[in-house]
């Protein structure tokens, strides 16, 4: 039972303590009554994890939700104040950008120095050497001190060691982030590599995009407790939902949510294209999602989008169960999971529908595409229950369409809006400057 | 394994202390030669100190500081240690108390080179090495266990109190001029003598005088180096059951 688990956390819990005085934590450790100096901050409280060996696991949360502290103690650097951690075999740990490299020291002694600390003589490590340098790409960089390193480069030579060393659990916090995207992507393929070979991985990422690619399940702390841990999709799907949540907070109730959305009733037939997703979570029984496209205003059914012209994003869904307060939505995400935008009835319009039991409800959202980068882009639709702040999502489906977008603007950013600009001027004398002396 | 990494990790500390530097690791000698001018030039020309068993005063001086250099380096140098390896002891798993041994180790380094450079000084004086020459590394020993029973200690309290730097300072000056280093422990009264002996530090010193001046034995006094043993030993558990206690703490405070 044991031998296949890599990882097995019960009930961790890591206090800090707040001191007024750097001398109290002395007292405290010297007191015999055990009287206690500081007051407790608790990083993280009542975890309870476990990893199979061979599986990869995501970590998200907000800055600040214990995700680091987690790693740091399963690496064994920092030590946990209360419950069981417990890890079978070998760990490379990626966890700060530089760590265990020494500043001084050239790019090959760091190799060699990491390769001592994880227990390989200097002969082993010259065998590995050629693989590590062919891999982290940095050339001549590599005999010059790693001070004067760019954060790439070291995040390249970091992640090359520590792959290199064939650890049995490779622990990765956040550091590939400052690698460009050709070394991501390299990065990425090691990772399915090490996975193939068995290797159990352990991935902190705020980019939702590579945790969905890369893990099968996730754990979503906040402020030090754990909010979920379980299928990777479903905790994505969650986290997201609720930073939108929080994004819309205050805005979206000015929709004063009381009203229906009316529907039409028209006549005769229509056809819709085959809905076609690559994952969804939350099937439900009730409904049934049957399409899914976009269609050019008053025109053909299309993958294909220009900015800023007119289309309807279409959502058939067909109901086996009377159903109300619906909210139907979608959100176009770039490749990596990045939400350009996202509409809903009940956050553009403040107003909820109902679906009847043995209908067919066709939810049509008409929108001006605005100037977004050229590109492919992902739409995923969703249908949720209740109102914006407080809503149980009903099901998810991811990729529903993918559709390529142009623009024949500048491209340089996500976003390309008008602005108007104009230009004065003055004599020095007509300035001043809040603050500054007259003189 | 583990004391291939202890090695390998104190010849690169002592490599690393003088990374950078023109003159390199030529530095770790040049300060103890400087100090034995000055010490000589007061002691010898100033005070007009006497020969000692028929030595001239300046080996006399050279025998007893020697192991000073090495006692003060030490304890000033194992004191900031964790902190100094920080990128060790927060970011990977490493085993943190080879740090202060590290560091001694770095600084036993130096003093081997500097004995080596005594040996060679004597010679010019026309005494050869003879018997006596292999207790060096018995007091050698010695030294290392003691010093890394305080470097325990201190390192262990410095990531929370770091004013010790600063104690540590003042307290080895203190020790310097009570320890008789570059003054003779006849020149006390005898009831004095009685107490200064009860210092562990004075049992190198002297040791490195019995070997290089006195030519006596370690054991033609077995009884009180029991008792410099053994607080070597009480020095080493308490230093490290401290460490031991304070470790889980390093992390969080460095």
């Amino acid at each position: 039972m044991m031998a296949d688990r890599m990882v097995s956390i019960t009930n961790l819990t890591k206090e800090y303590r707040l001191y007024e005085r750097p001398g109290d934590r002395v007292k405290e450790v010297f007191s015999m009554t055990g009287k206690k100096y500081g007051r407790p901050f608790y990083a993280l409280q009542g975890i309870n994890m476990d990893v199979k060996a061979g599986e990869t696991v995501g970590i998200i949360g907000t800055n600040g939700a214990g995700k680091s502290t987690l790693l740091k103690i399963i690496t064994g650097v920092l030590s946990p104040t209360g419950g069981k951690v417990a890890v079978n075999g070998k760990i490379a740990a990626l966890l700060e950008l530089g760590a265990g490299f020494h500043p001084e020291y050239t790019g090959l002694q760091n190799i060699y120095l990491n390769g001592r600390i994880m227990g390989y003589s200097r002969r082993q490590m010259d065998d590995k050497v050629q693989g590590i340098l062919d891999f982290a790409d940095i050339g001549d960089f590599i005999s010059q001190p790693v001070k004067t390193y760019s954060s790439g480069m070291f995040a390249r030579l970091a992640f090359s060691v520590a792959v290199s060393v064939e650890p049995d659990l490779l622990i990765v916090d956040e550091a590939l982030s400052v690698g460009d995207l050709f070394f991501q992507n390299k990065c990425f393929r090691k990772f399915e590599e090490l996975k193939s070979k068995g290797v159990t991985i352990l991935f902190v990422s705020h980019d939702i995009g590579s945790v969905r690619q890369m893990c099968s399940r996730v754990l979503w702390l906040e402020q030090g407790a754990q909010k979920q841990f379980g299928p990777c999709g479903l905790v994505c799907d969650r986290y997201m939902d609720e930073k939108r949540k929080r994004m819309n907070e205050g805005t979206a109730a000015a929709g004063s949510g009381s009203g229906s959305l009316l529907p039409q009733q028209p006549e005769g037939k229509r056809t819709f294209p085959a809905l076609r997703y690559r994952s969804s979570d939350l099937v439900s029984e009730s409904f049934r999602f049957l399409s899914c496209f976009v269609r050019e205003a008053g025109g053909n059914i299309t993958t294909e989008m220009y900015v800023e012209r007119e289309y309807e994003f279409h959502m058939v869904i067909e109901f086996y169960e009377d159903m109300d307060r619906l909210i139907g939505g979608f959100v176009f995400e770039n490749r990596k999971g990045l939400p350009i935008y996202d509409i809903n009835n009940y956050m553009n319009q403040g107003q909820t529908w109902q679906g009847r039991k043995g209908q067919v409800s066709q939810l049509v959202f008409r929108y001006r595409l605005p100037k977004i980068m050229k590109g492919t882009y992902l739409v995923s639709a969703a249908l949720a229950q209740g109102t914006q702040e407080n809503h149980k999502m009903l099901t998810w489906l991811h990729g529903v369409l993918e559709i390529t977008v142009y623009n024949d603007g500048y491209n340089s950013s996500y976003i390309e809006i008008p602005s108007k600009i104009s230009l004065r001027q003055f004599e020095r004398s007509q300035i001043r400057i809040a603050g500054e002396d007259e003189t | 394994m583990e004391y291939k990494l202890l090695i390998s990790l104190s010849v690169e500390d002592f490599r690393d202390k003088y990374a950078g530097s023109l003159m390199g690791a030529a530095w770790a000698f040049v300060q103890p030669l400087m100090t034995i001018l000055i010490y000589w030039f007061i002691f010898q020309v100033g005070f007009h100190s006497e020969p000692v068993a028929d030595k001239p005063f300046i080996l006399w001086l050279v025998a007893g500081i020697l192991p000073w250099f090495f006692i003060s380096e030490a304890i000033a140098g194992t004191t900031p240690v964790l902190a100094e390896y920080s990128y060790l002891v927060k970011k990977v798993l490493f085993p943190v108390h080879m740090l202060p041994l590290i560091r001694i180790l770095s600084c036993l380094l130096v003093q081997l080179f500097l004995v080596l450079f005594t040996i060679l000084f004597f010679a010019c004086f026309g005494y050869f090495p003879d018997l006596y020459y292999l207790q060096l590394p018995y007091y050698m020993v010695y030294m290392v266990l003691i010093l890394t029973g305080i470097g325990y200690f201190t390192a262990a309290l410095y990531p929370f109190l770091k004013d010790l730097q600063q104690i540590v300072g003042i307290v080895l000056q203190v020790i310097f001029w009570l320890t008789p280093i570059v003054w003779d422990l006849h020149m006390m009264s005898d009831r004095i003598q009685k107490i200064l002996v009860f210092n562990p530090l004075f049992y190198c010193v002297d040791g490195y005088r019995k070997v290089f001046i006195y030519k006596e034995f370690f054991w033609s006094n077995w009884q009180m180096g029991i008792y410099y043993w053994a607080a070597a030993i009480f020095f080493w558990i308490a230093g490290k059951n401290l460490f031991r206690k304070m470790k889980v703490h390093f992390a969080d405070v460095l």
